[in-house]
């Protein structure tokens, strides 16, 4: 079918202007993702994301307000926590390490439990441990863990998580 | 068991269980605790001779015990707020006080611990085999706990924020020595209702140690566990309440306290272990209810029945609310006589949380 004289223009124009405002959108796009991706190269994006649960229970008490988990996610971390968590995830070699580290020895009492679970990627690994047994790299990053929580709590209030 | 600590009233030895129960109930307060002694010493023997462990070894093993003799041994480390334990000595048995007041408060609750156990239950240290009692102070840094390791005692100094240096409590330090003697009886297993048992003995006795150094009588003291222990930034009086479990402390940031003080508000959880600091109400409460109906010093006559029940051997790692309840009510009926005042009470203050142990005794004196 031939369109009327005119028509067969106007129709060539549109199609290049929607081509070329989708040749734009690409390009802003595209440039969009590639300063997102410099601004946060080390950190959060994709696969490298890191969401850590932290647990503390146990103790003399319960105490329901600082028995509760905090997650923390690596998204809410300033660039060189992030940096910090990663680095310490890797010297404790978490992923490769015992779901349960020493138990204590029969008739020990009111010792600290801790409960870390740790997402990444495709990957999910729970440990836990108690003050009895505390590898020097887990002690460092359970130091951490709890600057965060405390961090967290303070948000909700006065305090400061359980050692 | 004649040749004891109380051997200065031998007399004991040889009066029948129908007198040393008068002079428990009518004598002078160093009768009352020598006759309730030979009393519980006497009750002991029955019970190993009953029990499963054997009747030769088990008196050849108390009579050991009896007779070593009971001498205190504390021995104070300073961790200097890191990990390593035991740390630095800082204090052994008889040196002056060092003036850093965790080192000083440990060292003095260790032996106020000792002395309880000796003097009252003619204990010989935490093993009743004369043990030395060890305990590390300044652990880690603003470290928010104590705790037994199996060994010894630990104590951080606190946050500041929301707790005080934990050597402040003396019925915190007699709480964890207890884990200790708990160890080397019934051996109660820290979960679930054994752990909240296990729990509730190092609060019983705990509280005990602090109302018999202050001298003060059931319906003097604070029934209270780790007061002092809370800043003044959290709102609440301690860590629990024997008298009044459930209202130790309700607070923005540590909750709400959520020990029952009733069976019918028993909590299910996996959380705790099982709920062994949340649970534990129920046993405490029923032995203040105890205490608090016998009148007078609590660890005369109901921290006597808890202690021989302690070291009865029909308690075992496992052992529930219920069996420890009945066992009170037998140790109570065998210490003051069946159908005494005393095995009342200690039925009465079981059926006031929710625990009847009358109908049930038989079983375990069948047993």
């Amino acid at each position: 079918m031939r369109l009327p004289r005119g028509y067969g223009v106007l129709a060539a124009r549109l199609t290049r202007w929607i081509l070329m405002g989708q040749i734009l959108r690409q390009a802003v796009i595209g440039l969009l993702c590639l300063w997102l991706h410099h601004a946060y190269a080390d950190s959060v994006i994709g696969e490298c994301a890191m969401r850590v649960q932290f647990t503390v229970g146990g103790g003399i008490a319960y105490l329901p307000g600082l028995a509760k988990p905090v997650v923390i996610d690596s998204d809410q971390l300033t660039k060189a926590d992030v940096t910090e968590l990663k680095r310490l995830v890797d010297a404790a070699n978490f992923f490769a390490l015992p779901s349960k580290i020493n138990p204590p020895r029969p008739g020990a009492a009111d010792y600290v439990q801790y409960t870390v679970t740790i997402e990444q990627g495709e990957q999910r690994h729970t440990v836990e441990w108690t003050d009895l047994a505390e590898e020097p790299n887990l002690q460092q990053l359970r130091i951490f863990l709890q600057a965060k929580a405390k961090a967290a709590r303070a948000g909700e209030g006065r305090g400061d998580a359980p050692d | 068991m004649c040749q004891s600590i109380f051997h200065h009233h031998s007399i004991f030895c040889i009066l029948p269980p129908n007198i040393l129960r008068s002079i428990a109930h009518n004598g002078t307060p160093e009768q009352r605790t020598a006759a309730m002694h030979t009393l519980g010493a006497d009750n002991t023997f029955r019970t190993l001779r009953a029990s499963a462990r054997g009747p030769a070894p088990a008196a050849a093993q108390l009579r050991a015990r009896v007779l070593a003799e009971a001498q205190k041994r504390r021995t104070i480390y300073n961790a200097s707020n890191t990990n390593n334990l035991p740390g630095e000595l800082v204090r052994a048995e008889g040196a002056p006080p060092t003036g850093d007041k965790a080192v000083d408060e440990a060292y003095d609750g260790l032996g106020a611990t000792f002395d309880f156990f000796e003097k009252i239950f003619g204990r010989n240290s935490i093993d009743d085999k004369g043990m030395p009692l060890d305990a590390t102070v300044h652990f880690r840094l603003d470290y928010n706990n104590a705790f037994w390791d199996g060994e010894r005692m630990t104590f951080g100094d606190g946050d500041g924020d929301l707790f005080n240096r934990f050597t402040i409590s003396l019925d915190v330090i007699g709480h964890e020595l207890t884990h200790g003697v708990t160890q080397h009886e019934a051996e109660l297993m820290n979960f679930f209702q054994s752990g909240a048992l296990n729990e509730s003995m190092s609060d019983v006795f705990g509280s005990l140690i602090k109302q018999y150094v202050l001298k003060q009588k059931a319906d003097q003291a604070d029934w209270l566990i780790g007061a002092g222990l809370l800043t003044d930034k959290v709102k609440g009086v301690a860590l629990r309440s024997m008298k009044a479990p459930g209202t130790a402390f309700n607070d923005k940031l540590l909750g709400k306290d959520p020990q029952p003080a009733h069976m019918k508000d028993f909590v299910n959880t996996f959380e705790d272990n099982g709920g062994v600091h949340i649970n534990s109400g129920i046993p405490n409460h029923a032995f203040f209810l105890v205490a608090n109906e016998l009148g007078g010093y609590a660890w005369e006559k109901a921290g006597r029945i808890w202690y021989e029940t302690l070291r009865d051997s029909r308690l075992n790692p496992v052992s529930g609310f219920r069996q420890f309840a009945m066992l009170t009510s037998l140790n109570a009926g065998r210490i003051f006589g069946a159908g005494s005042a005393e095995q009342d009470a200690v039925r009465k203050g079981w059926k006031s949380v929710g625990i009847e142990v009358e109908s049930m005794e038989w079983i375990l004196e069948a047993a």
